[in-house]
């Protein structure tokens, strides 16, 4: 794929989440646990769980991470 | 009574399977599980067949709404196995498939413990033949995989002969958690659920099978599990926390993975963790969750990994570091893995997004907060380790330049039929519903859930593309529980060796020393040189003879 085409789909992908979040002001999302219901909270946690897992594997990396052959000796 | 026998749908297809490398025309092998399908919907809700066996009453075959349900997807995907599979120049793999499939419907619908356990064995027996199918290189990892499942079987056995001898009743319902055989029979069933320590035979087998064989293995070990632990077990709390960890450690694990068919198999342990935290729930709205999750995973799972089967078989690799670009030349086989990614994701109008829902809704009924927002929390990690990940790495990223192009017809039917019952189910979810163990009273189409939704998933999208550059895929390999039997007891047993043999030397050294010794003290004292060895003169002896007596004399005149 192009430098164009990639700019494009960012484009694309950047004005649809703008408008999820425009759309969460007026959408009534039923709250279950308070914290639930605040703006934009799906996708702040989304956002911020995906973070934190990509840290936790690349910390468990550090220590588990061995080269392909490690078994077949 | 042998009719009974005959017309179970599981032993129809162990039969046909028994004769099919015999078949000359691979197209007409798809028939077989249709007929098993008919029999299936010959038989009403509460039958059963009882057959007597010595002083038991087997219960060889009993239908409820939750053993029909388990044992209509399980011969739906064999059909779309067959199909896919007509390629397989190796017709054993194919057959044993059948005699596979057929053990686990005859468990899903046994109802005691004797027959169940009889089929529990010849499905690790049959599975391990798959996996030996793959390559050469795989007869070690089936032997571990063996390995496993015989030391699951044998926990099991305790626990069921222990259960049977206590409560004196074979009949297989839920298990009262007062004894503590109940707590073996959950352990060996929790092994065959890809629970922890022995997480690792899922990764570590199945993607050692061929292309065709990988599709079969994800359907049927862990998912029978699940229906077992929703029929003996609904509402164990350990299971929470079993299935917690079985949802993360699939994540973590498949985020540091390299090989496509692994990440896939990462993310069943994923998957099928998701369903064993509603089977801990246990409310029917929570096992409601468990039985459909278990039924659209099944497809969307048996989907992804056919779509990564037909690129294996295209292009020979596996691995993510040697694949990317194939959307220009493989655009169906890409397509169809994009809609399983998203069914796995859990995207509104997917098969997935109706059927998790139903576990997410469960932990909000029963207001368990930290619950809730871990398996939140896991949706957006499934996303991202599986729904991106495995389209991204394999169809796009960089152009590994490879030469390929969409698989043979019959490969792409059963992708393109798998593709469409992924939306049809999620986008007309009364019919899964219908035929769920209890009456559903949920509706997942909201304005209020679909926001939610495509708000979590796509803001997981964000994180994974500006995460991208620590994705990069390195050549390694990931240490796991298995490193305890595969490295350390190597190194317990070379450590052993070493020692034995310095020790055994030592001691032989010690003992040629000591009878060497021996020896030469002998032959210090009476060689011929030695003391004890020299020749003396008579007179001496003459001499020595007077001094005695002469003593003696004195003695007897002065005492």
């Amino acid at each position: 794929m192009n430098s164009n085409k990639i700019r494009m789909l960012w484009i694309v992908f950047i004005s649809i989440l703008i408008i999820l979040l425009i759309s969460d002001l007026f959408i009534h999302r039923h709250s279950y646990f308070e914290i639930d219901g605040l703006f934009a909270f799906p996708s702040i946690f989304g956002f911020l769980s995906c973070i934190l897992l990509v840290v936790i594997s690349k910390i468990i990396g550090i220590f588990l991470k061995r080269s392909e052959d490690y078994y077949d000796n | 009574m042998i009719t009974n026998f005959l017309f179970h749908p599981g032993i129809i297809l162990i039969l046909f399977g028994l004769f099919i490398p015999k078949i000359k025309n691979r197209a007409i092998i798809p028939i077989i599980p249709i007929l098993s399908f008919i029999v299936l919907l010959s038989y009403q809700d509460g039958m059963q067949t009882i057959i007597n066996y010595h002083s038991y009453e087997l219960i060889f075959m009993s239908i409820d709404k939750l053993s029909r349900l388990f044992s209509f997807i399980f011969i739906l995907i064999l059909f779309a196995i067959s199909i896919f599979s007509i390629n397989q120049d190796n017709r054993k793999e194919i057959a044993s498939a059948y005699i596979y499939v057929g053990a686990s419907i005859s468990v899903v619908l046994s109802g005691d413990l004797i027959t169940l356990f009889i089929f529990w064995e010849v499905m690790a027996i049959a599975s391990t033949i798959i996996i030996w199918y793959g390559s050469p290189k795989s007869y070690a990892a089936g032997i571990r995989y063996l390995s496993i499942h015989l030391l699951g079987g044998t926990i099991l056995l305790i626990g069921i002969i222990g259960y049977v001898n206590t409560s004196g009743s074979i009949v297989f319902s839920f298990i009262n958690p007062d004894s503590i055989y109940a707590y073996f029979i959950l352990a060996g069933f929790l092994i065959n659920a890809g629970a922890p320590p022995f997480s690792s035979w899922i990764p570590d087998a199945y993607p050692s099978a061929s292309w065709s064989g990988t599709v079969i293995l994800s359907a049927f070990t862990t998912k029978t599990a699940v229906f077992v632990l929703i029929k003996g077990f609904a509402g164990y709390e350990i299971l929470i926390y079993v299935g917690i960890f079985m949802i993360f450690y699939g994540i973590i694990y498949a985020i540091l993975e390299n090989d496509m068919r692994r990440i896939l198999s990462y993310s069943i342990v994923n998957q099928v963790g998701f369903m064993i935290v509603a089977v801990g729930v246990g409310t029917e709205i929570a096992i409601n969750g468990a039985s459909s999750h278990a039924f659209t995973h099944i497809i969307y799972k048996a989907l992804l990994l056919m779509s990564a089967g037909s690129v294996f078989y295209i292009t020979g690799k596996t691995k993510c570091t040697d694949l990317g670009g194939l959307y220009k030349t493989m655009p169906i086989t890409m397509i169809c893995g994009i809609i399983g990614a998203l069914s796995i994701s859990a995207f509104p109008f997917t098969s997935g997004f109706i059927s998790k829902s139903l576990t997410v809704q469960s932990t909000i009924y029963e207001d368990m907060r930290l619950l809730w927002f871990l398996l939140t929390m896991a949706s957006a990690g499934v996303f991202l380790h599986a729904g991106i990940k495995f389209p991204w790495f394999v169809f796009f990223q960089k152009d590994a330049k490879l030469k390929a192009k969409d698989p043979p017809t019959s490969m792409k039917i059963a992708m393109i039929l798998l593709s469409f019952l992924c939306i049809f189910i999620g986008v007309f979810p009364g019919l899964l519903y219908s035929i769920l163990p209890y009456s559903v009273n949920y509706v997942p189409y909201t304005i209020d859930h679909i926001s939610s939704q495509l708000q979590l998933l796509l803001f997981s999208g964000l994180a994974f593309f500006i995460l991208l550059k620590y994705l990069k895929r390195t050549l390694t390999i990931t240490l796991d529980f298995d490193w305890f039997w595969r490295k350390f007891s190597q190194l317990i047993i070379n450590e052993f060796n070493l020692h034995l043999i310095k020790n055994i030397s030592i001691s032989f050294n010690k003992c040629t020393k000591l009878i060497n010794k021996s020896i030469e003290t002998l032959h210090k004292h009476n060689g011929p040189s030695g003391i004890l060895g020299r020749s003396w003169p008579t007179g001496n002896m003459a001499l020595w003879t007077t001094i005695l007596l002469g003593s003696f004399l004195l003695f007897y005149l002065f005492w």
